[in-house]
């Protein structure tokens, strides 16, 4: 796997890490760590769905043709997901912590399982037929961190 | 070309083709637990009783079966990118196969019949044996990335060498072929605990695992191991057929070993153990490792202890009932919010898989079905009292599951109908 993709990879880790994180802050009733976590869970993952969405899914779609083959599964799961953080956003703020434990663990698994497809078949297709994904995406990274 | 050809996400598999297989599952355990408790004792708990026999294929068979294919049917499209073929066609006659299978080898067994095991031979080889040679064509066309899809890619040929062995053993028992007795049945066993189950599980935890209880994935280098860890010495003990001994047996619980220990470890490790069904898998881990260390040191424990009976309990209830009582619990309600999102409007929010299934009633079905698994473990001491009440527990925890999962199903339909 190229270091562009285990990149990626590395932030989808980061991302679990912050919800596990969230969740148990939640379960502690912790409301300060909880929201600390949640704005931190919730940059990385809408920064990591912009550079998808913005960078990868585009160039994918331009080297292979499929404009709507997995690339629209994966948007359409990323727009599930914005719900699910505006959800937890809300009832975060309305301290309602039992709502908000299950709409985080609905939220992981969804998550999970779109990582999984993501880093089982999407990104070695990615690998495979983009051509300069290394520098595409090292570029970017470099602009996000600017 | 290193990478899977498409996701093919518009072939896989409609919920409801899915649910076909997974649903009657927790019935079919429970049809288990009420043979446990009103059959016939005698005998039990050794191996060979009838009673035994029949309840390792209504296990084996009607229950763990129907799920396991149905998974596949599944994971092929959503892992490997790769539909199985006719899966439409197949998946609906998954569960009346093997229930028909089950019902012919009950037959046979409790009333020692041969024309049950003809017919369970026959359902088997033709309904089971479609869906292998499905199977076979999809795998073929896997390209292996990871753990679970490296197994995908072989996992059929097991379940076709069990199935083949299985056949062959009704051919003896109701035709009286010729065939070495013990090595056929040691290797059916074998094969069908180790080859197909034991690999199947560890192919999918190495994918749910991290998923669901984020914990540690394997080793990359480790994951390569699979399948042939525990094929390798399986495919040795086949040349006993030819008349050539191997000591493949203690490889066997070796290989099984190690692969329960990494189980165990991962099991261990895991950061979402709040979740409700993580003790299932703590525990089922703990069973397939107890299980292979009881294997490899049966020669030298008492003639008189129930091993036998012991190992049919750590490896169909605790090694596989209960990871697949935590599947169940963690599938059909993410299904259904699948499909509730895709079909409700857009403003309507989609209830949480909490409350299409409240952690609180699942967490009085994972205590029964633990329950149940340690009085089976028990059983022995003093068979024709505790079968009655072993029994009842396990189909009470079975019957409670599939209660949950018909409430999932339910909710599903009121809601799609606002």
């Amino acid at each position: 796997m190229s270091d562009a993709i285990t990149r990626l990879i590395y932030q989808h880790h980061e991302c679990d890490d912050l919800l596990a994180r969230l969740e148990a802050a939640v379960q502690q009733r912790d409301l300060c760590t909880g929201q600390r976590y949640f704005h931190e869970a919730e940059q990385a993952m809408l920064a990591h769905f912009e550079l998808e969405e913005t960078i990868l899914f585009p160039a994918f779609e331009l080297a292979t043709g499929l404009l709507h083959g997995p690339t629209e599964v994966m948007r359409d799961e990323h727009y599930a997901m914005r719900d699910l953080l505006e959800n937890c956003r809300s009832l975060l703020l309305a301290e309602d912590y039992a709502a908000l434990q299950a709409e985080l663990d609905t939220l992981f698994i969804f998550i999970q399982q779109h990582n999984a497809k993501e880093e089982g078949v999407l990104y070695p297709m990615c690998r495979a037929h983009i051509g300069d994904l290394g520098a595409l995406l090292a570029h970017t990274h470099a602009s996000c961190t600017t | 070309m290193n990478a899977p050809r498409n996701l093919a996400f518009h072939l896989a598999p409609s919920p409801g083709v899915i649910f076909g297989c997974l649903l009657p599952a927790p019935w079919l355990g429970m049809v288990a637990g009420l043979l446990l408790a009103l059959g016939p004792v005698e005998g039990l708990p050794h191996r060979f009783a009838p009673l035994s026999l029949s309840l390792v294929h209504v296990l084996a068979l009607g229950m763990l079966l129907p799920v396991m294919l149905g998974a596949l049917f599944q994971l092929f499209p959503v892992l490997a990118g790769v539909p199985v073929p006719a899966t439409r066609w197949l998946a609906p006659w998954v569960a009346p196969c093997c229930v028909g299978t089950v019902g012919g080898l009950v037959w046979g067994f409790l009333g020692s019949n041969p024309t049950g095991f003809i017919l369970g031979g026959t359902i088997a080889t033709i309904g089971v044996g479609s869906v292998v040679i499905a199977l076979v064509v999809a795998g073929w066309q896997v390209i292996p990335t990871n753990a679970s899809t490296r197994v995908l890619r072989w996992i059929a040929w097991a379940l076709l060498v069990t199935v083949l062995l299985g056949a062959a053993l009704a051919g003896v028992l109701a035709y009286g072929w010729g065939l070495p007795l013990r090595s056929v049945l040691d290797l059916h066993v074998a094969w069908g605990a180790g080859g197909w189950l034991a690999v199947l599980l560890a192919g999918v935890a190495a994918t749910v695992l991290p998923m669901f209880w984020q914990t540690p994935k394997l080793d990359a280098r480790l994951s390569r191991l699979l399948p042939g860890l525990i094929w390798l010495p399986l495919a040795l003990g086949l040349l006993e057929l030819a008349g050539l001994p191997a000591p493949w047996r203690p490889l066997c619980w070796l290989a099984l070993c190690l692969l329960a220990s990494l189980l165990l470890y991962a099991a261990l490790k895991a950061k979402r153990k709040h979740d409700v069904a993580w003790p299932l898998w703590g525990i089922a881990a703990l069973s397939w490792w107890l299980a292979a260390v009881l294997g490899l040191l049966e020669g030298m424990l008492p003639a008189d202890w129930p091993i036998a009976w012991w190992l049919g309990v750590l490896i169909l209830v605790g090694g596989a009932v209960l990871p697949i009582n935590a599947m169940l619990g963690k599938i059909i309600p993410f299904l259904v919010w699948l499909h509730l999102r895709r079909q409700l409007p857009a403003h309507v929010r989609v209830p949480a898989m909490q409350t299409l299934l409240p952690p609180a009633l699942q967490w009085i079905q994972v205590m029964l079905v633990l329950f149940a698994w340690l009085c089976l473990l028990m059983l022995p001491i003093a068979p024709a009292r505790l079968a009655l009440p072993a029994g009842l527990l396990f189909a009470a925890s079975q019957a409670s599951l599939g209660g949950l999962l018909l409430y999932v199903l339910s909710r599903y339909l009121q809601l799609a109908k606002t």
